[in-house]
């Protein structure tokens, strides 16, 4: 049976579309917004 | 007010008071072009169920020349944190959660209490927490500092002017 890379390009792409997921869709740590309620500190 | 947090007739809002905030606003302040625009702000009111001057309203202003190497925001999520008075105070001693509740210091508080009580030092002149003197600023020309001894506690530096609201003794 004849040996081919598809199996390693098919492991290598989901992981770039998770790195574009979790930059783009996880955001920034801070979510300070209007209407929060929030304790001084 | 400004995140500075200057210590002498400003208002006073004791750590864990709880607040609803009432607007975020990020500016469009360039440091390239000094009186360009406007720095970044939280506008906050004192919650209902809060034990302090219930409905008043506050903002705060954020200087980006005081706060070196700190972002808007970071320092906004860490002013408006989600701990409350108890949960804040975790393991202080009754000293300092009465300090705190006064909004002052006492000798023997540790550096996490004085930052509950304080905020954290301008970071112009207080770049790293580990330093064993922290700049503070009771007005506007009232730069004052505050010591540690070599176990991290507080320690009374003999400083006179401004010692009458700094510091504080205990009921």
């Amino acid at each position: 049976m004849e040996e081919t890379n598809m199996g390693r390009r098919g492991y290598a792409y989901p992981s770039v579309v998770m790195m574009v997921f979790i930059v783009f869709f996880c955001g920034p740590a801070w979510s300070l917004e209007k209407g929060d309620i929030r304790y001084t500190a | 007010m400004a995140f500075i947090n200057h210590k002498y007739r400003t208002p006073f809002i004791p750590a864990g008071t709880k607040v609803v905030i009432k607007d975020v606003e990020q500016g469009d302040y360039d440091p390239l072009k000094p009186n360009s625009g406007s720095e970044p702000s939280v506008t906050f009111m004192i919650a209902e169920d809060s034990a302090v001057d219930y409905g008043e309203k506050h903002t705060l202003q954020f200087h980006k020349k005081y706060q070196r190497g700190t972002k808007f925001l970071d320092v906004a999520e860490r002013t408006f944190g989600t701990k409350n008075f108890e949960q804040l105070t975790e393991g202080f001693s009754d000293a300092e959660k009465w300090a705190i509740r006064k909004g002052v210091l006492v000798s023997g508080m540790s550096k996490e209490a004085v930052v509950v009580s304080y905020g954290y030092p301008p970071s112009h002149r207080t770049p790293s927490l580990s330093a064993d003197t922290w700049n503070y600023w009771a007005s506007r020309m009232g730069r004052f500092l505050v010591t540690f001894d070599s176990s991290g506690k507080a320690v009374l530096n003999g400083h006179t002017v401004h010692s009458q609201f700094v510091y504080a003794k205990q009921d």
